[in-house]
């Protein structure tokens, strides 16, 4: 979980990803940001996250994202 | 004849009062409710302000903020929409500039209220769209007394300067311009639009009065379909969305994720972009899977209300051909003047003008900057003759059809040799692997800069595109990006891609 804050903090600085609940919903986060996060997870965990789990349950908040994370090394 | 944009939604809401107007898919406002919430918004202002006055709109992009827009309308004044997404400092530039009379909220924009300075009254939606509000004969005498050179909107796009531009809009504007784009582009009250740009921006005005005039509906897609395109399919899909008018970016998105489906899709019809250049191996990407759609290309600068010219693609375009801007709209007139005077002929390039009654009454409050862009005509002096410079340069082919040649600003000087960065950035464009490219000029060190998205080395690009454009014109510095950030209407940011090129130069201290 901590990895996974570090990489969207380092993406987003001025968010704080601890206590957001609602990335998605308060339209937080743009499309440019998903990419650059998507594209974080992947090298940093080499798994690889595609379309069929961009979905916005996945971003909502930091720990939909580590759960996200969870999924793809346990099955991708 | 049409005078007031009002008549439009008169018109349709007495003809089909239960049709939906617009909605996000779940709640909307039918032509019968979207009247009767203008008419209780607009004797609520009615009674407070003046006629031709500014009203702020802070609300989500929602068919109640359509309501909003035209109650200040059925006041006699013209509406300025804002967003939250802007930056809270522009959002106060605008305000500063326009020193609206009264301003409209809605709940969700109660927090961004509170950061912003403004002197005028402020009211929720909620409570100014209250039917008690409704007074007939004040809307009346507003109407006998209104003009077609009332100012309807003012939209502020960004300046050089940094501080936006207010874009004045008046009805004859508008009112010219639905009438005579509707019929070349095939809307009629079948039309199902599904919008992506916010409404502060110019093409959005293409949906909402098509919608009001014809009685068609418009879908106003939900931010996050355009993060996830696998909602966007799901959405486009079951609101059997036939008609887009999107950034070509938009567009983008669905076809780079892979998940454009022809069998999904098959209501899709009409495919109109506009506002960047669409390269066109993008578009045979949409065309391999969308086969049966009509794919339009359309150009305008906000200062002439909407879009100008239009080119259906009736034809095959090789991945590095340029897509021609078309022709233009009935009573508007475009044409070319070389560098030196004199109008172009045919296939000699120069600035593009535009006249007609399209053009807008100038930027709000500036009437130096106004008097720099909207000009008399350049060809002679005989009698007042306004034409917009919109600073493009451009060509008429042989079969007529405009072709857009870039920004006037784009074309640098580089070692000596007069450089269009849009060239380079075509035939950057064009290979295999490239999603996006944009290129600019660093003045102070002569470099031409080249940022890229796409699964390339910088020297793969180099030895590619050698074989395309002059030794000359090959970029001095390549970045390759994971993507590049946007703006709130999603086209390619390049202030923010040179501030990334300046920092990765080191040169972010200095300024």
């Amino acid at each position: 979980m901590e990895e996974v804050l570090e990489i969207l903090q380092g993406i987003k600085p001025d968010v704080d990803f601890a206590e957001e609940k609602a990335l998605i919903d308060d339209g937080i986060l743009d499309s440019f940001d998903i990419i650059s996060i998507v594209n974080g997870l992947n090298d940093a965990f080499d798994i690889e996250i595609t379309v069929a789990e961009l979905l916005p349950e996945h971003f909502n908040d930091a720990e939909a994202i580590w759960r996200l994370v969870q999924d793809m090394k346990e099955n991708g | 004849m049409l005078y007031n944009v009002l008549e439009y939604l008169e018109e349709t809401a007495g003809r089909v009062p239960e049709r939906t107007a617009f909605t996000d898919g779940e709640k909307g406002l039918t032509f019968g409710e979207l009247s009767d919430r203008a008419r209780a918004v607009g004797s609520y202002l009615g009674h407070a302000i003046p006629v031709r006055c500014p009203v702020v709109i802070l609300m989500e992009k929602s068919a109640e903020c359509i309501a909003a827009f035209m109650g200040a309308v059925y006041a006699g004044c013209f509406y300025v929409p804002l967003d939250s997404a802007m930056p809270a400092k522009r959002m106060q530039l605008i305000i500063d500039t326009l020193e609206p009379a009264f301003l409209i909220y809605d709940e969700k924009n109660k927090k961004t209220l509170a950061q912003l300075r403004f002197s005028c009254k402020a009211v929720s939606y909620e409570e100014a769209s209250d039917r008690l509000h409704t007074d007939e004969a004040l809307l009346w005498g507003i109407r006998a007394q209104a003009v077609d050179t009332d100012l309807l909107y003012v939209l502020f796009t960004s300046g050089s300067t940094g501080v936006p531009k207010g874009v004045s809009i008046c009805h004859r504007s508008m009112l010219d311009f639905t009438e005579h784009s509707c019929g070349p582009l095939h809307f009629d009250e079948t039309i199902r639009f599904g919008n992506q740009v916010p409404l502060h921006f110019d093409m959005s005005t293409m949906e909402i009065y098509t919608t009001l005039k014809m009685g068609a509906t418009t879908y106003l897609i939900p931010r996050r379909c355009f993060l996830f395109p696998k909602l966007m399919m799901e959405y486009l899909e079951k609101h059997r969305i036939n008609t887009v008018f999107w950034v070509p970016y938009a567009l983008l998105q669905l076809s780079n994720a892979g998940v454009l489906d022809g069998e999904r899709l098959k209501a899709l019809k009409y495919i109109y972009f506009c506002g960047e250049v669409m390269p066109c191996k993008h578009l045979n990407r949409y065309r391999r899977v969308l086969p049966e759609a009509v794919y339009c290309n359309l150009y305008g600068p906000t200062e002439i209300t909407n879009v100008c010219s239009y080119y259906f693609v009736d034809r095959e375009f090789a991945d590095d051909e340029t897509l021609p801007i078309g022709i233009p709209f009935r009573n508007t007139r475009i044409f070319i003047v070389k560098e030196d005077g004199t109008e172009a002929g045919e296939g000699e390039a120069g600035e593009i003008l535009i006249g007609g009654s399209c053009l807008s009454l100038g930027y709000y409050n500036s009437r130096e900057l106004s008097e720099k862009s909207f000009v008399q005509n350049p060809l002679h002096g005989r009698f007042r003759d306004m034409v917009y410079r919109t600073g493009d340069l451009g060509k008429f082919d042989e079969s007529g059809n405009l072709i857009f040649l870039g920004r006037r600003d784009y074309q640098i000087k580089h070692q000596g040799y007069r450089i269009e960065l849009g060239e380079i950035e075509a035939a950057v464009s064009s290979l295999e692997e490239i999603e996006h490219v944009c290129c600019f000029h660093d003045g102070e060190r002569d470099y031409i800069v080249c940022c890229y998205v796409g699964d390339l080395t910088d020297r793969d690009i180099l030895l590619q595109i050698k074989q395309k454009v002059p030794s000359y014109m090959l970029p001095d510095r390549l970045l390759r990006q994971e993507a590049f950030p946007r703006t709130l209407t999603g086209k390619t940011d390049r202030n923010a891609l040179r501030s990334l090129y300046e920092a990765s130069e080191g040169m972010g201290e200095t300024r």
